[in-house]
């Protein structure tokens, strides 16, 4: 009785730590939380800045925002060491259209965010950045591979289209711990799956691999020690030593 | 009629309950949940050359065909795979921390919209060159059973129905381990359910078996059969025994050339098994020492065949020459500092045991992308040096145990040696052809899952009898704590 109580107690005290050191902090920081990565950077493409030019207007075509999307960061770098140029953000979608300035001035790599009014449903926009000043500037991008196999979203330069993409994400403009997330988080691993596959199996099976099998691996041990006590088995290898030679 | 019907069902619950005791019952519902979870937490294709090895399936089904190594048949994807890929988010997703899965019901049903309107010829139209052309039918052609059966279903279904049925060699994984631990550990329950529950909870097994490769497979295949080697070599090859190792050695070359060398295992357990009919022909104790000298150099000259032929088969354009002082050192470095006169290894800079077999066994998720934080690689690594220490004590505390079972460890060290030698051998010519290539990962070990977890038991297990709990609760509690914090990590990071 005593064995199995003490596994229990060493499993438990091990995990009460890592749940109160490693954990805890993980889930309850806050943090930058995306809403929609309408353009992301894949680590192996070659990272470009894409040219803005003066009264120029690059637009992205479809992104996709939510009603979590009431932030755009995009990347930006003056040329040289002047100040950068005041912008236009536009985000056109079927709902409407809303656009936001940003002021100029900025110098080196810079990283815009630009305040929204997030969509009252899911839906597919245009997204463009214009220059309202009298200099270009790069936007962060990357290049698009040879065989289009990722050819959403297209990138025009006053409407012409280009074989590059420039890096927009949509975020939630507060910053959230993963814990308030799970919700949303779990809805998002429903999609883009058989359509068996909904919020009715993916709650229980959360629940389960937080409760239930941290609770079945350790009855299993405990039930273990507690037949092992009841056979007394001896003379094995897997017991140990002192046991063994009673 | 009514006792003698009650008699056999008692008769038939008891057999049920030896076959599936309680706490294996536990694990296994665990190991079952675990497996779900992985399977949800990882988008399509998020796994490593997952995308190979459905499309694998595919063209055995579609055309009947197996894959080619040659570039010429072209590596065409099929054409019902664009429109998934890029509504939902596939391409840019491999590899990049920053990048999202696609997560609205928006671009799901564009999505649906274009698959519909794809010609039948979408699913049948990709090439047949592929890299896993080198690997064996077997676990594609059991994979075709769901894809067919999931056939009047998206390119989604397909491959959820695949990862459903992979899962099943993660839970035969676990359940091998246990019939492993039983001929290693001996009887008393408590360290063949410790060893069993490492196995299950081991995360980057649980991540294999819960998407579409063949090495979950290869992971059950070797589990199997060592434990049949370890019963040849004390039993004898009897009859079912020897048909079982027959059946397990085609199995695993028919998986994958990783597979092979079980096949020098078995053969090593053979001759173990056949020794005692065979000493009293041999002079005495003298014959010993030939008999198992002779074993082992044959088992290494299995397997530095059999590893040299795999790469130079399948790859053309080996430009510097064999050098076995070259493998030697590269060995060496692999392992230990470089010794003064040691030249620098070939291969990338600075990979080793650390990354092999401790970041990329226990972490590295998905595209190996996903990776727990430093501080837990440098306390895994430090644990792997005391857990070896640990067994090495345990195996002089129980030197008289170990002597009466030498077969028993002679073919657990053969089995270990055999697959890493195997690695390490192949590992080396494709270095010669590619130096940057790391070639060995995490993932080439799980075939040993089972004696890892039975080496950890069975350390827990020698230590003294008021301590040997507490070590096995706290084994037990760090393995849960590495498997839920692998499984939310990949959950945040694709999802959150």
């Amino acid at each position: 009785m005593r064995r199995y109580r003490g596994a229990l107690a060493a499993a438990c005290a091990v995990l009460a730590v890592g749940v109160a050191g490693w954990f805890a902090p993980f889930l309850l920081e806050r943090r930058d939380a995306l809403a929609s990565a309408a353009s992301p950077a894949p680590p192996g493409r070659p990272q470009v800045l894409v040219e803005l030019p003066a009264s120029g207007q690059l637009c992205l075509e479809p992104t996709v925002v939510n009603t979590r999307s009431d932030e755009a960061r995009f990347g930006v770098r003056p040329r040289g060491s002047t100040a950068g140029p005041p912008l236009r953000f536009s985000l056109d979608t079927p709902a409407g259209s809303q656009s936001v300035d940003v002021a100029g001035g900025y110098t080196g790599a810079t990283e815009i965010r630009v305040p929204l009014a997030a969509p009252r449903a899911e839906a597919f926009a245009e997204a463009c950045i214009e220059n309202l000043g009298d200099e270009a500037v790069g936007v962060r991008g990357t290049g698009i591979s040879e065989d289009l196999s990722d050819p959403r979203p297209t990138l025009t330069r006053d409407g012409r289209t280009l074989r590059q993409n420039v890096t927009l994400s949509f975020y939630e403009r507060a910053r959230s711990s993963l814990l308030s997330r799970v919700p949303v988080t779990l809805e998002r691993m429903s999609l883009f799956r058989p359509a068996i596959v909904g919020w009715w199996l993916v709650w229980p099976l959360a629940f389960l691999v937080v409760l239930g099998v941290p609770a079945s691996t350790l009855w299993a041990l405990a039930r273990a020690f507690g037949d092992d006590l009841a056979a007394r088995p001896r003379g094995t290898l897997g017991d140990s030593p002192d046991r063994s030679d009673e | 009629m009514r006792h003698g019907e009650s008699t056999s069902l008692a008769a038939v619950s008891g057999r049920l309950r030896a076959l599936l005791p309680a706490p294996l019952l536990a694990i296994l519902a665990a190991g079952a949940v675990l497996a779900l979870a992985w399977t949800l937490a990882l988008p399509p294709l998020q796994a490593p050359d997952e995308l190979t090895h459905v499309l694998y399936t595919q063209l055995l089904v579609e055309r009947g065909q197996r894959p080619v190594a040659t570039a010429d048949e072209g590596q065409r994807r099929p054409s019902e795979l664009l429109p998934a890929a890029e509504w939902g988010g596939l391409n840019a997703l491999v590899g990049d921390p920053e990048a999202r899965p696609a997560w609205t019901e928006i671009e799901e049903s564009r999505w649906r919209q274009e698959e519909r309107m794809l010609p039948d010829s979408a699913r049948s139209d990709l090439g047949r060159a592929s890299p896993a052309a080198s690997n064996g039918p077997l676990y594609y052609a059991y994979e075709a059973v769901p894809y067919a059966l999931a056939s009047g279903g998206s390119f989604f279904d397909r491959l959820y129905a695949m990862r459903l049925a992979s899962m099943v060699f993660y839970l035969a994984t676990i359940a091998l381990t246990w019939a492993l631990a039983g001929e290693l550990l001996g009887a008393a329950l408590w360290p063949r359910t410790l060893a069993t529950a490492l196995v299950a909870l081991q995360p980057k097994l649980s991540q294999m078996g819960a998407v579409v490769n063949p090495d979950i497979l290869l992971a059950a295949l070797w589990t199997a059969g060592i434990d049949l080697a370890l019963r040849i070599a004390r039993e004898g090859p009897g009859r079912g025994r020897s048909e079982g190792a027959v059946a397990v050695c085609a199995a695993a070359a028919l998986t994958h050339p990783r597979g092979i060398p079980l096949i020098a295992v078995i053969v090593g357990a053979f001759a173990l098994g056949i020794w005692p009919r065979l000493r009293p022909r041999l002079a005495g104790r003298a014959g010993r020492p030939v008999l198992v000298g002779g074993s082992i150099l044959a088992l290494v000259l299995v397997v530095l065949g059999l590893s040299a032929l795999a790469p130079a088969g399948t790859v053309a354009g080996v430009e510097r020459p064999f050098s076995l002082r070259e493998l030697g050192s590269y060995l060496w470095q692999f392992y230990l500092p470089a010794l003064p006169f040691q030249q620098a290894p070939i291969g990338p800079d600075d990979y080793g045991w650390q990354n092999a077999f401790v970041e990329f066994l226990w972490g590295g998720f998905a595209w190996q992308e996903i990776t727990y934080p430093p501080i837990v690689y440098t306390v895994l690594g430090w644990l792997s040096l005391a857990g070896l220490a640990g067994l090495a004590a345990a195996l002089i505390v129980r030197r008289d145990a170990v002597r009466r079972h030498w077969e028993a460890l002679a073919v657990v060290v053969g089995a270990v040696v055999t697959l890493l030698l195997s690695l390490h051998v192949a590992a080396y010519y494709v270095i010669l052809m590619d130096p940057g290539s790391p070639f060995i990962v995490g993932r080439y070990v799980l075939p040993l899952i089972g004696l890892f977890g039975c080496a950890a038991a069975f350390v827990a297990a020698s230590l003294p009898r008021r301590v040997a709990p507490y070590a096995a609760g706290a084994l037990l509690g760090g393995a849960l704590l590495l498997q839920l914090a692998g499984l939310g990590i990949t959950v945040a990071r694709f999802y959150a």
